[in-house]
């Protein structure tokens, strides 16, 4: 029913080409309408939408300078490992080049105890036991290898074996038993006891402290 | 959308003219104007004379639109009922321009027209279909649409003036078969509108009835008034019933099953007093005036609100003019 009354208003007695200028006339219209809704979509893309996301903007920009500062610190990377990597090495000759060496501090403010009827006659050489390196300087020094080797953390049983001319054995005993009570020389060992023109020749072995470390720990720097 | 349209009916000498603004389903009227288009036989370019006569009408109006539909309902706009064997529309066309004589009674080739097919019924076993034709006369349709466009006005739409009010018909008779009387000032029509589509229409001669009541009585003519007599009245009451009971009766031929069950009057006419009832004791139907405040709003300054069954025809052509959403 509603079609057929449809049809019936559309009955019109307009000449043919007035009805195709209504009819040009509703399509430009529809043409029109269908570019301004593109031009305001196009205007709403192109001006209202970058001010509408001016603050997201900004924040890229805030990220973006973060993340390139980021990045120039990573440049800086290598430098800082090439670096590391230079420090380690004198590190580690500098560390074979000194070795273990005797705290001589310590061990001749010992022997600067000793009674004048003690005598040192030589002191024999460092001898170091076990897993422990030889001290010898020289060899140190003469270590050109930059490699680092790994270091032994056994128990140091460095000595020091002193040769004594003993005219007075009482005080000499005295002083032994001193030393002794001294912490870090307990392990102290007295040699054979020979007798000579002056009174008797021995040999003690104290152990040897270790000097305290002159080398910079690097441990952790690149972790 | 347009922002106001102009409805605008030629009835006889009148010209009636609305402005509407709001939407199709609920139009307003902002103005309205009538005239009498003076026949001064001195005129002797009269497409210029009726496009200056419309240009200074609608300005003392302060009708404004820019666009507008024209209702014509004179001697030269013709409603026809043909029936013709069922053929192919190009057919059907060819047929209806070959034979517009014995069909029409017209030569269609002079003639703006359109056809509508209304239905079809079974005769001598072959099947028949019925259409309407309405047609209006090329040369007067071009000089209106001059005229017209001469004082400003574009036309958009072109019908029969009669058919206009089935705009503003209320929704209650969308539906269903009613009986629609057009009275005009000088032409009147009675339309059978069944579900909203005219099935048959009759131009009604109340103008020579009103003639014959000015020669008989030496009365003077003018619609809307209270100068027709009650004799007048019965007359015209006598020739509508005449009239719808010749319609439905030849109507009757093709659909048994239509009755109508109301009349809807409008028009002019339609405000003399008595006529409505009149025509309801001698039908003995419903009949009711259209309830155009129903259909559409109204604006302040709109005077004449008591008259706007006076333009039920031009508001109607105004909604077709907004139907068309140029």
């Amino acid at each position: 029913m509603k079609k057929e009354e449809k049809s019936f208003k559309q009955i019109s007695l307009l000449p043919s080409r007035l009805k195709n200028e209504i009819m040009m006339l509703k399509i430009m219209r529809i043409a029109v309408s269908v570019t301004s809704v593109i031009l305001i979509i196009s205007a709403i893309f192109f001006i209202v939408t970058p001010i509408l996301n001016i603050s997201k903007n900004l924040e890229i920009n805030k990220i973006e300078m973060e993340i390139q500062k980021i990045r120039e610190q990573i440049g800086q990377m290598p430098k800082v490992e090439e670096d590391y990597n230079k420090f380690r090495a004198y590190s580690d000759i500098l560390t074979k080049a000194m070795g273990n060496p005797p705290n001589w501090s310590t061990i001749l403010s010992i022997l600067a105890t000793k009674p004048l009827t003690v005598f040192i006659d030589s002191a024999e050489q460092v001898t170091v036991k076990g897993d422990s390196v030889i001290y010898n300087a020289q060899d140190a020094l003469d270590t050109k290898n930059t490699e680092v080797k790994p270091q032994t953390e056994a128990t140091p049983t460095q000595t020091l074996k002193i040769k004594c001319i003993i005219t007075n054995t009482t005080e000499f005993d005295n002083w032994i038993e001193s030393i002794s009570r001294t912490p870090g020389f307990e392990g102290i060992t007295i040699g054979t006891f020979q007798g000579n023109q002056y009174g008797y020749t021995t040999s003690i072995t104290i152990p040897v402290p270790k000097s305290p470390s002159t080398v910079f720990s690097t441990g952790g720097l690149l972790k | 959308m347009l922002k106001s349209v102009i409805g605008i009916e030629f009835d006889g000498n009148r010209i009636r003219a609305v402005e509407c603004d709001g939407t199709i389903q609920r139009p307003r009227v902002l103005r309205a104007m009538t005239s009498v288009i003076a026949s001064d036989s001195a005129v002797v370019d009269r497409e210029s004379f009726l496009a200056k006569f419309i240009k200074d009408e609608l300005k003392k109006s302060d009708i404004k639109g820019k666009y507008a539909a024209l209702g014509i309902f004179n001697n030269e706009v013709h409603l026809k009922y043909i029936q013709m064997p069922q053929l192919p529309k190009n057919k059907f066309l060819e047929a209806l321009t070959m034979q517009s004589g014995e069909l029409l009674d017209l030569d269609i080739e002079n003639y703006y027209y359109e056809h509508r097919f209304l239905g079809h019924f079974l005769e001598n076993n072959v099947i028949q279909n019925r259409h309407l034709v309405v047609a209006a006369k090329s040369a007067m349709v071009d000089e209106y649409i001059s005229a017209f466009s001469s004082a400003g006005i574009n036309l958009i739409d072109i019908n029969a003036s009669v058919f206009y009010p089935l705009n503003v018909i209320p929704d209650d008779h969308r539906v269903g078969s009613y009986v629609l009387i057009y009275l005009g000032s000088e032409n009147s029509c009675i339309t059978i509108i069944k579900d909203g589509v005219p099935q048959y229409a009759r131009r009604l001669k109340i103008r020579k009835l009103y003639e014959d009541a000015f020669s008989k009585f030496g009365m003077f003519y003018s619609e809307s008034e209270e100068s027709f007599s009650n004799e007048i009245i019965d007359q015209i009451g006598e020739l509508l019933l005449n009239e719808t009971l010749g319609t439905v009766n030849y109507y009757h031929m093709y659909d048994e099953e239509y009755m109508p069950t109301d009349f809807l009057i409008t028009g002019p006419g339609a405000l003399i007093n008595n006529l409505v009832e009149n025509i309801q004791s001698k039908v003995n139907l419903p009949a009711l005036r259209i309830d155009l405040l129903a259909k559409v709003d109204v604006h302040s300054k709109f005077s004449e609100l008591a008259k706007i069954l006076e333009y039920s025809s031009a508001i109607g052509a105004a909604i077709a003019a907004m139907g068309v959403k140029i």
